[in-house]
């Protein structure tokens, strides 16, 4: 029983990280019906300029700050330079365009720091319980706290305020926002900014779980998001959260705990198959 | 004030070798109701894309309120005051009707980065936004998914819209087609009301009766250039306007 609860809150801690990466997704897809697969490549550079900006500061505050703007930035840019400029054409284009952007940065992040595995030792400053006979260490209350107050903050600005409206009226309709006063290319470009930050925090998180960062560490990610945007229902960003938690503790139960012979990886892919064959418009889509 | 809001000049559209507007010129003067009327493929629908910034011209000058807006995104000219309808109605459909009107309400904080993160929710945005709806006869759908509306209902959610945009002019593309007759004396009644409120109206329309009935002056299109314009009596009296009816039903004629 007690390994059965330390395997759920892992669960839980790994639905919550898959989140944090797959809400940029969802969002672009929303927004734009863009399949943003370089989304993972952003990860990949928020770990490098988090573990980055950690040394050199000494701050992991500062670390993941600078790497929230860091990646904010270079969503905005990737936004601007290659996809804008590919909404005209047929949705595969842009989606070339992605795959290609993705491998471009991950050959960066090999050439700039190197191909070897990159260790990213700093201490998550939160609390660590024991209840019961079960301890909850500090990284695993951080990536509780931190996908929670994720979450709030974008629950907020997508149901509260002027933004988020202005979010779901270009989403629907780009020449209609316009006639309404809305700069639809800003909204966008905050969209890709939201996005890539919180893509940030999830590479530097990661970069910390694991004690690891390495050129290729997006790739995994870059397949699985897809999956989960299509298991939660493409644009649906609560659809993306609940895919997100039941695969982190489907994936740990089944194959940590009931020791199912299945590859780990394979789950999301699996449940992605069941949802086309079955409930195409996915867990919490609409259509 | 000068008295002229909004100058088209010479304006040209071409798509490839198509020219969609020749030469355009013609003037909306403060609280007017100007009819924009022509056979099917005249180039109305072109001339209210450049007003409002969807297409740039290839040629000439737009000028609203002493400014050249020619070349200004759509948004950047709504924010001046031109408010506009779509011939094929878009409602934002998983909206409810009373967020589409707050949608347009957004209209002076979308682009501040500080305002931007201010509720649309307000009591106050809610009641003025009520008060459009109320106006357009749509209050009690307010809280009705915009999608589930029939076309006339959806028609009057664009006025709404166009209405809070549009503090200055009023675009409106076939407003009535598809309507109902009571339902096309009451939008006659509210238009007349809106320019009575100091608001100018530039209105496309297929109805002849009502483009000639609410316009105080007519511009007529055709094959993208403009042949005929004055009051509505001369309009109805002119050669080449009769011409370009009949003829389009009649014979073939060589363009």
């Amino acid at each position: 029983m007690q390994l059965f609860i330390e395997q759920l809150l892992n669960g839980v801690a790994m639905g919550s990280i898959y989140a944090l990466i797959t809400l940029g997704l969802a969002l672009v897809y929303g927004i734009l019906r863009i399949l943003h697969i370089a989304h993972a490549a952003i990860y990949t550079v928020g770990a490098y300029v988090g573990l980055f900006l950690f040394k050199l500061s000494g701050s992991l505050i500062i670390g993941v700050a600078g790497s929230m703007v860091f990646c904010a930035l270079l969503g905005v840019g990737i936004e601007r330079f290659v996809y804008y400029p590919l909404l005209k054409y047929p949705p595969y284009v842009p989606l070339i365009g992605s795959i290609a952007v993705m491998l471009a940065i991950e050959e960066l992040c090999r050439l700039v720091a190197g191909p070897q595995i990159l260790t990213f030792q700093a201490v998550l400053p939160f609390p660590q319980f024991q209840i019961g006979g079960i301890t909850v260490s500090s990284t695993l209350t951080a990536v509780y706290c931190i996908t929670a107050l994720v979450l709030l903050l974008l629950w907020y600005i997508t149901s509260k305020t002027e933004l988020g409206l202005a979010m779901r009226a270009v989403s629907q309709d780009i020449p209609i926002a316009d006639a309404m006063g809305i700069n639809s290319h800003l909204i966008v470009s905050l969209t890709f900014a939201i996005g890539s930050a919180i893509a940030a925090v999830a590479g530097s998180l990661v970069g910390i779980y694991y004690n690891q960062v390495y050129p290729t560490m997006g790739t995994v990610p870059a397949y699985k998001t897809l999956a989960l945007i299509v298991v939660g229902g493409l644009g649906s960003v609560p659809g993306a959260v609940v895919a997100s938690l039941l695969l982190g503790v489907a994936e740990t139960l089944l194959i940590g705990y009931a020791n199912i012979p299945l590859p780990r990886d394979a789950l999301a892919f699996i449940a992605m198959i069941a949802v086309l064959m079955w409930r195409s418009e996915g867990l919490l889509g609409s259509r | 004030m000068n008295s002229t809001l909004l100058a088209v000049k010479a304006v040209s559209k071409h798509f490839g070798g198509l020219k969609a507007l020749d030469q355009v010129t013609f003037e909306i003067r403060p609280r007017e109701i100007l009819g924009l009327i022509g056979p099917n493929g005249a180039g109305k629908t072109v001339c209210f894309n450049l007003i409002s910034g969807v297409y740039k011209p290839t040629a000439g000058e737009i000028i609203f309120n002493g400014e050249r807006t020619q070349g200004k995104a759509p948004h950047q000219i709504a924010r001046r005051g031109v408010g506009r309808t779509f011939q094929i109605v878009k409602p934002f459909a998983t909206l409810s009707v009373l967020e589409n009107v707050l949608v347009a309400r957004g209209i002076s904080r979308y682009n501040h980065l500080g305002k931007i993160w201010s509720s649309w929710k307000s009591r106050a945005e809610i009641r003025q936004a009520l008060e459009v709806l109320d106006r357009v006869g749509l209050a009690d759908l307010a809280h009705r998914k915009a999608a589930l509306l029939p076309l006339g209902n959806l028609r009057r959610l664009e006025i709404a819209r166009a209405l809070i945009v549009g503090k200055r002019l009023l675009l409106l593309d076939e407003s009535f087609s598809g309507l109902r007759h009571e339902e096309i004396l009451q939008l006659e009644q509210l238009i007349r009301n809106i320019r009575a409120d100091g608001i100018t109206v530039l209105l496309i329309e297929h109805n002849m009766r009502v483009a000639m009935g609410l316009s105080n002056r007519v511009v007529v299109l055709d094959h993208g250039r403009k042949i005929a314009e004055g009051s509505p009596q001369q309009i109805q009296q002119n050669e080449r306007v009769i011409e370009a009816y009949l003829g389009r039903k009649g014979h073939s004629h060589a363009a």
